[in-house]
């Protein structure tokens, strides 16, 4: 007599308790309390100054009250903000644990489906069926074996998230715990902040600490201390994008609920339009769905500090996953550009993706608007600030260690990475690609007005074949780099270096004509790069998509002894919406 | 003691509205968190929650209060001083004009 071992039957666990939407709705409403309180704290401490109209006694004893008072009530906005993000974050994690559930039900399901088939199976078997029957029984005990281990983690992992909302609550539910500078940080955060790399010295140091910390741990930090998780370079995006979108939700809600009351400050009035310009930019990466598909790659904030040089912000925006995509671009602006810039931007980053998509390999793609270094905010015409190389210099440095960053938080899974410089941008990505060793594989500049340090493309960290350039014949900025004999810096203190479109330069020139192109030289063109079905898209698709040897090539410019430099474009006709040369998709608005 | 006494009766027409606006608005969120329910979040959490809401509503209530105290205090001071300066008008309008 043969024996067949049936495994056992699997219990269904149960479904997490408590509706994710009941909780944001909590955290909603706890949010909106921290920015009255937060308001609340400020105008007292205002009001218990009141200056040169109230002296003496009296007013010396309101003043000390009063003063007291607003202080008491100063570190509990940011408790109950802190706990709204708790909220929050427990929120979303109860949505994941609850669509987890409705998984590993469908999977036991199946199995007491497959359990009762064999059942039956080896009632009617005869002893030839035996092997095979045992191997299916066997194959049912691993399968049994995978899911009871599935539901121990989401046991767990359901017990921990109901635990730390425990602990979140208790943290700040005594007045000394809403007043004191931690109230509100749950246990768990406070411990993992210890065991922070500080400083950093590697962005590795914190990737390996961010992976040694648990789920629960992870959650905790980031809506504890959002502000450190968002700007980490070393983090994943994933957990950088949580963390930004937290801060950018509860600076809305506080600087809105001041708008309303009239107390913004200036200070305040800039930090609220530069959240605003994020949140444009961030609804318009996480609403974009490629036209033609259903693909919708979705956004992440990568970058979030409103209040970044004097107010100008840093920002980083990305259309698709940073974590996971194949091939990832990181495009940095120029001249005129800061965080109020930010919507046009990622409507450019999108367009970028759509063309590498369209005319990609397949791969998966993220193009990300990064504006993280202080660019000049002043006119082309302006030569005192613009021609100055120190913020391209600085910008190169901070461009460098991001991408630093990028590159730690996929090490086991290295993507094909492009840096884009645009206008001044350019100059700063030369920086960090001569300086820094930047850690990319391709580097595009476009519309540049010089490559600041570098002399020729082989000085750049990717090496001379790595290095493309796209130059509109007409573009007034791009015309500013050094080309030939005439050095522009030495004649007329203007330009940031050699011209990358020069044959001196060696890089990889591509065609980037724009049929819009004027008929002579202008600024409108410095701003066609991104332009839907154009050429200079279609190309900068084709080197995100890691194809950069399969560009549509241009002769590049050169300056012979007896007359100015020659660019072959110049008489060129543009293409518009060709295929294999300009068409790049629908692109969007 | 200080070096002297000082007071503009038109600070009170800016510093009293905005603690009465303060007081409303801190009232109108401990209002909100004294009816927010722990309902839909797990049973395991809802005495915590409750404990939590419950001090924030006292909190937030407590400062309301306050606020409104300092509105109050204010306004009394303002008309103690200007009955004090009203009073001691009467008081030299009485003692009448001249040197006898």
């Amino acid at each position: 007599m043969t024996t067949i071992q049936i495994p056992a039957p699997i219990s269904y666990p149960a479904r997490p308790d408590g509706e994710p939407a009941a909780a944001e709705r909590l955290a909603g409403t706890l949010l909106h309390g921290s920015a009255v309180t937060t308001e609340f704290a400020d105008v007292a401490a205002l009001l218990s100054d009141p200056g040169y109209m109230w002296r003496g006694a009296a007013s010396e004893a309101y003043t000390t009250h009063s003063a007291r008072f607003a202080k008491e009530y100063e570190p509990m906005g940011e408790t109950l903000k802190r706990v709204a993000r708790g909220v929050d974050v427990f929120a979303e994690q109860l949505r994941e644990l609850q669509s987890e559930h409705t998984t590993l039900v469908g999977q036991i399901t199946a199995y007491d489906r497959d359990r009762v088939a064999l059942i039956a199976a080896v009632d009617a078997g005869t002893e030839a069926d035996v092997p095979a029957l045992q191997e299916r029984a066997r194959t049912l005990g691993t399968q049994r074996s995978g899911i009871a281990y599935d539901i121990l983690g989401f046991q767990k992992r359901t017990t921990a998230n109901e635990e730390y909302l425990v602990r979140l609550f208790t943290s700040a539910d005594t007045a000394s715990e809403a007043q004191a500078a931690s109230g509100g940080v749950e246990s768990l955060a406070a411990a993992a902040l210890l065991r922070m790399p500080n400083p950093v010295k590697d962005p590795k140091d914190l990737t390996a600490w961010w992976n040694g910390l648990s789920e629960a741990e992870q959650n905790a930090v980031i809506a504890a201390y959002p502000e450190k998780i968002g700007s980490a370079d070393g983090l994943p995006a994933s957990a950088r994008d949580r963390a930004n979108r937290q801060l950018l939700e509860s600076d809305l809600a506080e600087l809105h609920q001041k708008e309303k009351d009239g107390t913004l400050t200036e200070q305040e009035e800039q930090r609220l339009k530069n959240a605003e310009a994020a949140e444009k930019g961030l609804k318009t990466a996480d609403d974009y769905v490629m036209p033609g598909t259903n693909e919708r790659p979705g956004g992440q904030l990568w970058l979030y500090d409103p209040d970044a040089f004097d107010g100008e912000g840093r920002v980083a925006i990305a259309v698709g996953d940073l974590d996971t995509a194949g091939d990832v671009s990181v495009q940095v602006p120029g001249i005129k550009t800061d965080m109020e810039s930010t919507p046009g931007g990622v409507k450019d980053a999108a367009n970028l993706y759509e063309s590498a998509r369209y005319n990609g390999d397949g791969s998966s793609v993220a193009t990300m608007f990064w504006l993280g270094y202080d660019t000049p905010a002043g006119d082309v015409l302006e030569w005192g600030e613009v021609p100055s190389e120190d913020r391209a210099a600085d910008g190169g440095a901070r461009f460098a260690t991001a991408i630093d960053g990028l590159r730690a938080s996929r090490a086991d899974n290295p993507a094909h990475l492009t840096a884009i410089g645009h206008s001044y941008g350019s100059t700063a990505v030369s920086y960090a690609a001569t300086d820094h060793d930047l850690a990319v594989d391709d580097v595009a500049l476009i519309g540049s007005p010089g490559t600041g340090p570098a002399g020729h493309a082989s000085d750049f960290s990717v090496g001379a074949d790595h290095v493309y350039d796209g130059r509109n014949s007409r573009d007034f900025v791009a015309t500013l780099g050094d080309e030939g004999w005439v050095r522009k810096d030495q004649f007329f203190d203007t330009g940031l270096g050699v011209d990358p479109s020069s044959e001196d330069f060696g890089a990889h020139r591509f065609e980037a004509e724009a049929t819009k192109r004027g008929s002579t030289w202008n600024f409108d063109d410095h701003s066609r790069y991104y332009d839907p079905d154009s050429e200079s898209l279609y190309n900068l698709g084709r080197i995100v998509d890691g194809h950069g040897d399969d560009t549509n090539g241009a002769a590049q410019s050169y300056d012979p002894w007896y007359r100015g430099a020659v660019d072959p474009e110049w008489d060129r006709d543009p293409t518009r919406n060709v295929p294999g040369r300009s068409d790049t998709g629908t692109g969007i608005d | 003691m200080t070096d002297g006494v000082e007071f503009n009766p038109a600070l009170l027409f800016t510093v009293i509205p905005q603690w009465r606006t303060q007081a409303a608005q801190m009232r109108s969120v401990s209002s909100s968190l004294g009816v927010t329910t722990t309902g839909g979040l797990p049973a395991s959490t809802a005495g915590a929650a409750q404990t939590f809401l419950d001090m924030w509503h006292t909190t937030t209530r407590t400062a309301a209060v306050a606020a409104d105290v300092y509105a109050d205090e204010l306004e009394s001071t303002g008309t103690s001083y200007q009955n004090i300066d009203t009073e001691i008008a009467r008081r030299m309008d009485a003692m009448g004009g001249g040197v006898r």
